[in-house]
């Protein structure tokens, strides 16, 4: 029988450890190394135990389980270090993966999850793994942020069909300064520096399809 | 940073050694009795000591070099044969105790006075001391005027006259008084502290006094430049503009501006603009637009009206900022809270669940199985509301740039898509308007997404300064069953009223789509309708 995968528990809640813990010696295949509540004592901790397994928690007293990830990862590769939240959004999972996290799980999730996680960290410390890492990809994929107001997309068209500013305030009966403001706002929302940048950009994010097809 | 309680510390030792050096030098029998320079000497050395320490260390160390100078200079007064270049300096000292310690300080050193000018020499050097009693007769009126000014300086510090007190909580004592002037203010005043009513009563005032068609208000804010504020009548709409020439010209010279302002080919209007202003500050500026110019008495006598009317805006807009930032404050921690406190404490629950679930047999195991769902729910919830209370609006981050940001993490931690469209004039709302206004698309939002379990919402935002409107509308199952007065709703209205917006709220709208609820936020447009309306209000 192979020895069991040795864990360490970093999370300022007892409760939250003493129900990780329970979950963990469930399983056979797993056994608590240790607890520790501050970054400091994670670190302790990781270097006089030399666990297979570190589960962190991203707000800790004296800093965060971030730091406490990187300098885990700075010291050995071979460590799996899963990272455990309560604030699971888009942003939280991709900087506990940017920081070399084996792992991402949520505080709602069963503890199931997280003996999972932990398996899978032990097995591919270098990779990473979240349930919502797929769906927080297809987001950062395709951004969905404000969209054109119906003004905005008749001046994006007329831009695209190289009118000049004076001309796109005639076709739709509106000052200069007024039509000065819609392109701005829709550089601004594009994120574009110029109309031939706004144009590429609009027609990558399918804004000008319409248009094109006429 | 030097307090002024420093100052005085230094100028009061000061004068008291410029005194010494003129009885010094203008009287001959001072000058020439040898047995007087020792304690002269040790007198102007300690003062110029304790006036460098007094400026340089901090309350403590200067509290000990006070003491430490007050027994030389006691001692020294009372050795010295011919003490009257050295009796002002005792006035000084209790001074500068009573600053430091109050009573106590000014007896501490009145004490040290007598027993070192009186006690001391009757006890080692009764030769010096006179046998005619000549030198009580000189004491006396100094220490009693010591005493005057001891029990002045310990007002003073009573008072709190900003600076004087305890350096570190100068600033603390002066905020604490103001604060209770505003409670005891706040409950005397009838008008209240509404912004929004404030505004609308100078244009009201202006509309008056002037009969003009239409009246804009603007005001400073700590952002460069002015913010449009309030409009009232049908013409406000061409005053709404931040670049007016007269608008910046006012605002710099503090000073009523008259102009006539073409419109088309064949209209002229003319436009009084006046500052709004407390003392030597320009709180503001008011637009009005008129047929005609006005008399000069008239364009007087407003804006003398408009003086008052700017200190009640202007207390105003001090206590909206306050309360904004105390409301931040206690959601930042509110947040904290939650985070640290019930939601770990819920989802360690959720681990104690999934062990009873473990060794369970197989129908209680289902049962907890679907209490766990539950219970993740609750966290999740949890978690938006923590989200909830850490976003807002803040100087550098608009409305727009807030919503956006709030509606991608929700789209982020539930399974709601949220279609947000923004329609921003490039200047900013007031700051409590933006935070109203974001609160109330928050509270829909997580309607929606609670309650009406919906799987599409719309947001749609439009803001003209001070215009604004904000639509949140979903495709759920609408709140009927849930009355009006429930819990979100009621305050929802609460945060439209208190920026004077109106809200609509309608379940089941007419727009033939089954279910869904659109929750309508309307700011400042009354404002813009006939002039008749606005004094029928």
């Amino acid at each position: 029988m192979t020895s069991p995968i040795r864990v360490l528990l970093v999370d300022d809640h007892d409760l939250i450890r003493q129900g990780l813990a329970r979950a963990f010696e469930r399983s056979d295949d797993f056994a608590v190394a240790g607890h520790a509540a501050t970054v400091a004592e994670g670190l302790k901790g990781f270097t006089e135990l030399a666990p297979d397994v570190v589960v962190i928690d991203v707000r800790l007293p004296d800093g965060t389980g971030l730091e406490l990830v990187r300098e885990i990862r700075s010291r050995g590769h071979d460590t799996g270090v899963v990272v455990l939240t309560m604030y699971a959004g888009d942003e939280q999972l991709f900087a506990a993966m940017e920081a070399g996290a084996s792992a991402f799980v949520a505080k709602d999730a069963p503890s199931d999850e997280v003996v999972a996680a932990a398996r899978h960290a032990r097995v591919a410390p270098r990779s990473f793994t979240a349930a919502a890492l797929a769906d927080a990809m297809r987001r950062r994929m395709t951004p969905s942020g404000p969209q054109l107001t119906p003004r905005e997309s008749e001046v994006l068209s007329l831009l695209a069909r190289g009118f000049s500013v004076s001309a796109i305030g005639r076709s739709i009966y509106v000052s200069d300064s007024t039509t000065k403001t819609h392109i701005a706002k829709i550089y601004e929302k594009l994120g574009a520096a110029n109309r031939a940048d706004a144009i590429m950009k609009a027609v990558r994010s399918g804004l000008l399809a319409d248009d094109l097809a006429n | 940073m030097v307090t002024p309680r420093q100052q005085v510390a230094v100028a009061a030792r000061l004068v008291a050694l410029a005194t010494l050096l003129v009885v010094v030098l203008l009287e001959p029998s001072v000058r020439q009795d040898t047995a007087s320079r020792g304690p002269v000497a040790a007198v102007v050395a300690i003062g110029l000591l304790s006036a460098y320490l007094a400026r340089t260390s901090g309350p403590r160390a200067a509290r000990s070099a006070l003491a430490t100078e007050t027994v030389v200079v006691s001692v020294a007064t009372g050795l010295a044969p011919e003490p009257a270049a050295l009796m002002p300096y005792l006035v000084v000292l209790p001074l500068l105790a009573g600053l430091q310690a109050a009573l106590p300080g000014v007896a501490a050193a009145l004490g040290t006075e007598v027993v070192g000018a009186c006690l001391v020499p009757l006890l080692l050097a009764e030769q010096s001391w006179p046998r005619d009693g000549s030198r009580w007769l000189d004491l006396a009126p100094w220490l009693g005027t010591a005493l005057g000014i001891g029990l002045l300086g310990a007002w003073l510090r009573r008072r709190g006259v900003p600076g004087l007190a305890e350096d570190n909580d100068a600033y603390y004592e002066s905020a604490r008084q103001l604060l209770t002037q505003l409670r005891s203010v706040t409950r005397r005043l009838s008008a209240g502290l509404d912004s929004q009513g404030m505004a609308a009563a100078v244009l009201e005032a202006m509309h008056q006094r002037l009969g003009d068609s239409g009246g804009a208000l603007f005001i400073s804010l700590q952002s460069p430049g002015l913010v449009p504020f309030a409009h009232r009548g049908p013409d406000a709409q061409q005053l709404l503009v931040l670049s007016d020439p007269l608008v910046e010209r006012c605002r710099a010279e503090a000073r009523a501006i008259q102009g006539i302002v073409l419109e088309g080919p064949t209209r002229a209007r003319h436009r009084v603009v006046l500052p709004l202003r407390v003392g030597t500050r320009v709180l503001g500026v008011a637009v009005s637009c008129l047929p005609q110019a006005p008399a000069a008495e008239t364009v007087t006598s407003l804006l003398h009206e408009l003086d008052e009317h700017s200190l009640r805006l202007d207390a105003a807009l001090v206590f909206d900022e306050v309360r904004t930032l105390a409301t931040a404050d206690e959601r930042q921690r509110l947040a904290r809270e939650i985070h640290d406190g019930i939601a770990q404490e819920v989802a360690s629950l959720g681990y104690v669940l999934d062990d009873l679930a473990a060794s369970a047999d197989p129908t209680l195991a289902r049962g907890l199985h679907e209490l766990r769902g539950e219970l993740s729910r609750v966290v999740g919830d949890l978690r938006l509301s923590i989200f909830d209370l850490r976003s807002d609006v803040s100087a550098a981050n608009g409305l727009g740039a807030a919503l956006s940001d709030y509606v991608r993490q929700v789209g982020a931690r539930s399974d709601l898509t949220v279609h947000l469209t923004l329609d921003e004039a490039p200047s900013r709302l007031a700051p409590a308007v933006e935070a109203e206004l974001l609160r109330i698309a928050q509270e829909a939002i997580t309607n929606a997404r609670r309650h009406a379990s919906a799987r599409h919402l719309w947001v749609d935002c439009w803001t003209d300064p001070p215009r604004a409107s904000l639509v949140v509308r979903d495709d759920g199952s609408g709140i009927h069953g849930r009355g009006e007065d429930s819990y979100g709703i009621a305050i929802m209205r609460e945060r439209a009223d208190r920026i004077d917006a109106t809200i609509d709220i309608v379940s089941d709208p007419a727009t033939g789509r089954p279910g869904g609820t659109v929750v309508e936020v309307t700011v400042a447009d009354r404002r813009s309708r006939a002039p008749e309306e606005v004094s029928a209000r």
